[in-house]
């Protein structure tokens, strides 16, 4: 049913969580809206994948939803970020920034072998 | 693991809200994509444009939603309730199918339930005693009584039990305002009562000082006789209640004893019994021991204490108690007794019963499953995993099971009833209809379990279903495997049917076996009942003899009655006592347990005649032998080789200690089955003599005279006379009681009736057995006319005749038959043993039961055969053919 891996799956989740913890609350597509920006459109993702995100991260309790007004009087799901999520988050970017790191080298290695 | 935890809980508790969270989510992405649209035309997009560019950008709202949904459930929980909806909707199309399987699985899991819920009330309740594991019954040697003055050295000598205690059944005559009644006493020690864990619910228990000789009479009410003479007066502890003529102070009121003891109305210490030859060394008096081991020791360790005190007791009294042997059984074995090895029986049959319920439904749900093929390879190709097939087929058949199991229950709740009512009485009582959480629990487990059984088999060949080769023969195939499959199952259920088949033939051959049994006497048209004189009679000879007589006398002028006579000791079918003999001319053995036994019966002149038992030579008992005249005896004819081998015993004198007088042998006659039909032959070398009761010494007749039977044999049917007799009884005396009434028939069939709820109960389960596997039978063979109609038609078409057809379906049918009988044989030969007992002169491998069954099996498997065979033949070649 779930096609995508789980390194892809943990990477969006990663995303909106650090996009949570920077810009506050934010709807839906104000999330997908900021990681797009960020990512340059690089990440050329349906908007609509970042709802698989939010469930999984509500269900673990790292974010909550709230029904909210937008700025554009709309009603809107905003979702923020919890204090477990923010715990999490930081081991998460740590854990990013070894594996990067780790495989930033591996790569060198690779290229001047 | 937290947060997994939370995330399953978060998901399950999402399941719950599901519909309003799709639609909250729905919500949301509309939000999303009106966002999306102002941004595009922000943009300048047109309306049209912007909303279709952001549609794009979304992702499909369909698979989003699906998405989310997955999400939030528990998918495996998900795809149960798409199963089960599925699975009902199945049911719904095909009820017939559905309603087979059910009823057939209903029958299985009912009988299964029904014989548990016994077997869980029998063997597996927690027994109502404290400490129960602890409690031991006491016998001298196996199953015979314990005497009064053994048990005082045992009490003195043992070092293994924290209580002990004796006791003893008899029956007395309460007087007082009401009718006089006779009551059920039961003579105990002083702790018996603590054994069994009765506390007073008035006053209080006697003491160990109450309970021995010359102290104050005392009794213990039960509850039901102080509710019932009493009234459930609390004013009744400390009054006085008047036994056999004796006043005894009321102490106390108890509830009444368990059902593993039989019924008692009040409870006496057994100290206090005057009974003269009650004191005497190895006087067992039917008393038997009760006690509770200390926690620390072990039944082992309860033995060798036992043997050592009987090693004791042997050394001190060489004469009486050379052979003494004490023996301990668990109270749970005592009370079970044989009951145990009848119920595991049965229940091993019911398993049986059970495991052909399930082929059967396994064979429906192949045969079902060669027509679903093609939807199944259809899903299989639409991308189904082969184990979400499985799943799905697993779900069907366990709601399946679930409804089955749940008729079951109902079918359980009658059954036990009806299984009461068979039971010959005493042998189950009401409180095992209880259907308790255990029984409830063990449905369950077993409807999943026929489940999974009966599912497993077609789920798997239904995954491994070729998708292609199903498609291309457009669902009609020939599907060779499963009629393979189908053939395996309805050749389990023909031998399973076959082994229930043979245990009930068994038990019948048997049975009929032990009718042809002659018991000695005619048991036809003999009323009997007993009698208790009154106290002031019962205390003097010469009055109780003057009494019988009397009583004779007076049941001889009942129209309808032709002879009648009374017997002391006991009638045949109801008990035993024995005495000790030797012949007179020959020394005195040295040990009185060296001395043969005897059975004895005292009885008035008419007895033989009564009871139409052959007098072989010289007389029977007479009116003329009365106290003054020559003791005499009248012997069976099984003692005369024994004891006189090539001698002529008339005239010769016997020496009887319990009388302690000798008598000269007048008669010979028949030999009784005292212990009735079926009972083997080492108790048919039992000695029976019978003596004149009116010749009985005073001494022991206040005591015979609690065992006296009077029998009367009739012209007619010999209930009619019952209100006669009564009648005349309390015109000889009216203070006596008279109970018990019976028929020899009756005692007869009585003692049959655990033989009898056998075969009953195995009979009924080897009927379902047969029926199911003719079901069984004919629903392959159905099927297997059904996918070869188009062979049966291109082989008519080629100029195959009917009876051609015929032969090749019913030789199907029969080859399926014999290999399944002859599986069963095998099978049966060694199973067969396990009947033990209840086989009587008939082996565990009669040939005649097997040829029989097997020749039934085969001919109602032929039966079923025959109408799917007639169909074959009329399978029109051109209408067969045309459906290509």
């Amino acid at each position: 049913m779930e096609s995508k891996s789980e390194i892809l799956q943990g990477t969006l989740d990663l995303m909106v969580l650090k996009t949570l913890a920077a810009m506050g609350p934010l709807h839906g597509y104000g999330v997908a809206r900021r990681i797009e920006q960020i990512s340059e459109d690089l990440l050329a993702i349906n908007q609509g994948t970042i709802y698989a995100s939010l469930v999984r991260l509500i269900q673990r309790g790292w974010i909550t939803g709230k029904w909210g007004t937008s700025e554009n009087k709309r009603k809107a799901k905003f979702y923020s970020i919890t204090a477990p999520g923010r715990k999490r988050l930081e081991a998460e970017a740590e854990n990013w920034e070894r594996i990067s790191g780790v495989i930033g080298r591996i790569l060198r290695i690779s290229e001047q072998g | 693991m937290w947060e997994r935890i939370r995330a399953t809980a978060s998901r399950a508790t999402g399941r719950l809200g599901m519909g309003r969270a799709d639609e909250e989510f729905r919500e949301e992405l509309g939000e999303h994509l009106e966002m999306l649209v102002e941004e595009n035309m922000r943009r300048g997009m047109s309306p049209e444009e912007a909303r279709r560019a952001a549609r794009l950008r979304l992702g499909g709202e369909t698979q989003l939603r699906e998405t989310n949904r997955e999400l939030r459930g528990l998918p495996p929980i998900e795809t149960f309730w798409q199963d089960l909806r599925f699975a009902l909707r199945g049911g719904r199309k095909s009820p017939g199918f559905a309603l087979v399987c059910v009823l057939t699985l209903a029958l299985g899991i009912g009988a299964n339930t029904a014989i548990f819920s016994v077997i869980n009330a029998v063997l597996l309740q927690q027994l109502p005693l404290p400490d129960a594991k602890r409690v031991l019954m006491l016998h001298r040697h196996e199953g015979s009584s314990v005497p009064y003055a053994e048990y005082l050295d045992l009490e003195a000598q043992q070092r293994s039990f924290e209580l002990l205690a004796l006791f003893r059944q008899d029956t007395m005559i309460l007087t007082g305002a009401a009718e006089p009644q006779r009551v059920v006493v039961r003579m105990c020690s002083a702790d018996f009562l603590t054994i069994v864990g009765l506390k007073p619910i008035r006053g209080r228990l006697f003491t160990k000082e109450e309970d021995r000789l010359g102290a104050a009479p005392v009794v213990v009410l039960s509850e039901s006789l102080w509710r019932e003479r009493f009234n459930g007066d609390s004013g009744a502890v400390g009054s006085s209640a008047a036994l056999d003529g004796k006043d005894y102070t009321v102490i106390g009121v108890v509830p009444d004893l368990p059902r593993q003891f039989s019924r008692s109305d009040l409870f006496y210490p057994i100290g206090q019994w005057d009974e003269p030859s009650f004191r005497i060394r190895g006087y067992g008096f039917g008393a038997l021991g009760l006690a509770r081991m200390k926690p620390e020791v072990t039944l082992k360790e309860v033995r060798a204490d036992l043997d050592h005190i009987s090693k004791n007791l042997a050394a001190a009294y060489p004469k009486e108690d050379v052979e003494l042997g004490f023996t301990a059984m668990s109270f749970r074995d005592y009370s079970v007794g044989g009951l145990q090895s009848t119920l595991l029986l049965l229940f091993g049959a019911v398993g049986f019963v059970l495991l052909i319920a399930c082929a059967n439904v396994a064979n429906l749900l192949l045969a079902r499953s060669s027509s679903r093929k093609r939807e199944l390879a259809i899903r299989v190709t639409m991308g189904a995993g082969r184990w979400r097939v499985m799943r799905q087929l697993l779900t069907e058949t366990l709601v399946l099971a679930l409804l089955g199991g749940g008729l079951g229950l109902l079918l359980a709740v009658w059954g036990t009833q009806a299984m009461i009512a068979a039971a010959p009485a005493g042998l189950l009582n009401a409180e095992v209809t209880e259907i308790n959480l255990r029984v409830l629990f063990f449905t369950l487990a077993i409807s999943v379990g026929t489940g999974v059984l009966f599912g497993i088999l077609p789920a798997w060949k239904a995954a491994r279903v070729n998708v292609q080769e199903t498609l291309k023969e457009g669902g009609r195939g020939t599907t060779g495997v499963h009629q393979r499959a189908q053939g395996v199952l309805v050749v389990s259920e023909i031998a399973l049917a076959l082994i229930l088949l043979t245990g009930s033939g068994l038990l019948i051959r048997s049975l009929m076996r032990v009718w042809q049994v002659n018991p000695g006497f005619d048991p036809r048209n003999v009323f009997a009942f007993r009698v208790r004189p009154s106290p002031e009679t019962a205390g003097d000879g010469a009055k109780t003899r003057a009494l019988y007589s009397r009583l004779i006398e007076g049941l001889e002028g009942v129209p309808g009655a032709d002879s009648v006579s009374m017997v002391f000791g006991n009638l045949p079918l109801t008990g035993d006592s024995d005495i000790e003999f030797w012949r007179e001319d020959r020394p005195k053995p040295q040990n009185i347990t060296e001395a043969p036994d005897a059975m004895y019966y005292g009885v008035a002149p008419n007895y033989l005649r009564a009871m139409r038992i052959p007098l072989l030579a010289g007389r029977f008992i007479q009116k003329e032998d009365v106290p003054s005249a020559p003791a005499v005896v009248v012997i069976n004819d099984k003692m005369v080789p024994k004891l006189f081998p090539n001698e002529d015993p008339l005239g010769k004198h016997l020496y009887l200690t319990f009388l302690d007088q000798s008598v000269e042998i007048v008669g010979i006659t028949g030999t009784v089955k005292h212990y009735g039909l079926d009972v083997g032959p080492e108790a048919d070398t039992q000695f029976q003599i019978y003596l004149s009761a009116q010749q009985m010494p005073d001494r022991l007749l206040p005591f015979l005279a609690k065992g006296s039977w009077v029998v009367v044999r009739t012209a007619g049917l010999p209930t009619t006379i019952a209100a006669a007799a009564r009648q005349a009884v309390r015109e000889v005396d009216s203070r006596q009681v008279m109970y018990g009434e019976t028929t020899m028939q009756e005692l007869l069939d009585d003692s049959l009736g655990p033989r009898r709820f056998a075969l009953t109960m195995l009979g009924v389960f080897s009927g379902l057995a047969l029926v199911l596997a003719s079901i069984g039978i004919y629903g392959v063979l159905s099927n297997l006319v059904g996918q070869s109609a188009h062979e049966f038609g291109v082989r008519m078409a080629l100029g195959a005749q009917q009876k051609d057809v015929l032969r090749l379906v019913l030789g199907r049918g029969l080859w399926l038959d014999l290999l399944g009988v002859g599986i069963g044989i095998a099978a049966a030969l060694p199973l067969m043993r396990l009947l033990g007992s209840q086989l009587f002169q008939v082996t565990a491998t009669d040939p005649v039961t097997f040829v029989a069954v097997a020749a039934l099996l085969t001919g109602v498997a032929l039966m079923a055969c025959f109408i799917p065979a007639y169909r074959a033949t009329r399978v029109d070649p051109l209408v067969t053919l045309r459906h290509e």
